[in-house]
């Protein structure tokens, strides 16, 4: 009897393994054989198929695109973060432990001539500056406000290689946006969108950041640009970024207010040839807004994608 | 293309790219995983980013035989842990917070509603809810088991117990999601 009873134990214990797909293929076999000619482990082995299928409900969770690449941006900015503060702490370890006590002191005074030189440096640069036919520097310290001046002489003055980019914090506040660059310099660049000192930075990190974190963080203050430079690196960051989700970020500033031509005309590439088919409908629906006909040349692009558009497309061509 | 330990090793001598390629191999499985078990998009993402980044540090010392997959399982899996400990000393003390709970559990239900358009029907907003209930490591193995499809074995591994424990773990927590899913249903 006892045999018996933890015989259908360990019955019970296959048939769990055999519903949650546990057992080799010839175990599952046999097991299905030995329950079928039980009535009460047949019953058993139907009830947890049951109790199965209530898990298949449980609608678990996933991470879409974006929250996903914004996971990663985030998490590569601080790996690199992590990288370059970590350098300077294993320098430090390997220079006191072969020097010790000593040499601790030698540290300090290089310190003080280090600030000493670069304090002179920073000084004389500013000098410099001012002998230039320009009359306000785009980096100013903090809380001085930029004013505005003729975009083109500031081109060749703004030398963004000089600081780190990777650390620039873009925020806004109403109609000011501020872009301050890592805080070992203290530079800060300051003024509404439209103020050419802004327009040339933010132009300039569109076009040369590679980082996607830093792209999405500067276009989230962006309104609809109303600077055509900044435009058409904007387009181009919409059409050419390998970052489904900074491609997503440029349409929808650049989609914001009324759209101009040069936008009308790079919508229906991204429509052509973008990979993220929701991208393109969305595209495809602001397009519907401005220019019907040409979003009617454009639907049979989507409509692979889209149910609705295969339809549209199919009513075009009649 | 790479094999996974050729990375691992080009990864441990400091070779970014190799790591950035093995890490979007794995994430966004286990950007799911925390999504689930923590509930909450923000706590997900820090406990995303932190388990990467203790993957970073301690790559020099992972035992290439075993698996990478495991192994990063395991780190989030208890990454995910301490911030849900965190997260019930904070519950425990509010009651206000239990009410939000109740909210967020309502609005992900809504949520699921305006995505996917399906009918959201009360068995399934019971059994969401009889799974938030759930001790952490019956979330975790009712998770890898039923959603990420996981052997007993390899759920074993990740959360460090033994196969027999994990099978315990499921069984309890299908029983207790069945119980008040028969409950209502006699109601």
């Amino acid at each position: 009897m006892n045999m018996e009873h933890s015989n259908k134990d360990s019955i019970r214990d296959a048939i769990f393994d055999l519903v949650y797909d546990e057992l080799p293929h010839e175990k599952a076999l046999e097991t299905i054989d030995l329950i079928r000619e039980d009535k009460e482990l047949w019953s058993y082995y139907q009830q947890m198929k049951k109790d199965k299928e209530l898990l298949d409900k449980a609608g678990f969770k996933e991470a879409d695109g974006f929250i996903l690449e914004n996971a990663r941006g985030k998490l590569f900015d601080k790996l690199a973060s992590e990288k370059k503060s970590g350098k300077i702490i294993d320098f430090t370890n390997v220079v006191k432990q072969k020097y010790e006590k000593g040499f601790i002191a030698i540290l300090k005074y290089a310190a003080v001539i280090a600030v000493t030189i670069f304090a002179s440096q920073a000084y004389f640069t500013k000098d410099l500056k001012t002998t230039l036919p320009i009359q306000n520097s785009p980096f100013v310290e903090e809380q001085d406000q930029i004013n505005p001046v003729a975009y083109d002489r500031y081109e060749n003055t703004l030398d963004l290689d000089r600081y780190n980019l990777s650390d620039v914090n873009v925020t806004r506040q109403g109609e000011e946006v501020t872009l301050e660059f890592d805080v070992s310099t203290r530079k800060i660049v300051k003024g509404k969108q439209d103020d050419p000192n802004i327009v040339y930075t933010l132009d300039q990190i569109m076009r040369d950041q590679n980082n996607p974190a830093i792209k999405l963080r500067t276009m989230k203050v962006l309104d609809e640009p109303r600077d055509a430079k900044l435009q058409n690196s904007l387009i181009s960051v919409m059409l050419n970024d390998d970052n489904p989700a900074v491609r997503r970020k440029a349409f929808k500033v650049l989609t914001k207010g009324a759209i101009t031509e040069d936008v009308k005309n790079s919508l229906m590439k991204l429509i052509k040839n973008d990979k993220d088919s929701n991208l393109k409908i969305e595209a495809l629906e602001i397009l519907e807004n401005y220019d019907k006909s040409l979003a009617k040349s454009a639907v049979s692009d989507v409509s692979k994608d889209s149910e609705l558009y295969e339809f549209k497309s199919i009513l075009n061509d009649k | 293309m790479l094999s996974e330990q050729l990375l691992i090793e080009k990864a441990i001598k400091g070779d970014e790219r190799s790591f950035e390629i093995l890490i979007k191999s794995i994430d966004r499985k286990i950007l799911n995983l925390l999504l689930n078990i923590l509930k909450d998009e923000d706590e997900a993402m820090d406990a995303y980013q932190e388990t990467f980044i203790k993957v970073h540090k301690n790559l020099s010392k992972f035992n290439l035989e075993s698996s990478f997959f495991t192994w990063v399982y395991r780190i989030a899996v208890n990454t995910a842990y301490s911030d849900f400990k965190k997260k019930q000393k904070v519950q425990s003390r509010t009651a206000e917070f239990d009410v939000r709970e109740n909210e967020s559990l309502l609005n992900i239900a809504d949520n699921h509603d305006g995505i996917d358009g399906e009918v959201y029907d009360r068995k399934q907003r019971i059994i969401e809810s009889e799974i938030e209930k759930l001790s952490y490591q019956q979330k975790s193995v009712v998770y890898l088991k039923s959603y990420e499809g996981k052997k007993f074995r390899e759920i074993a591994e990740i959360l460090s117990i033994n196969v027999g424990t994990a099978k315990k773990y499921f069984h309890r927590a299908v029983q207790n999601i069945k119980k008040k899913v028969y409950e209502t249903e006699e109601v």
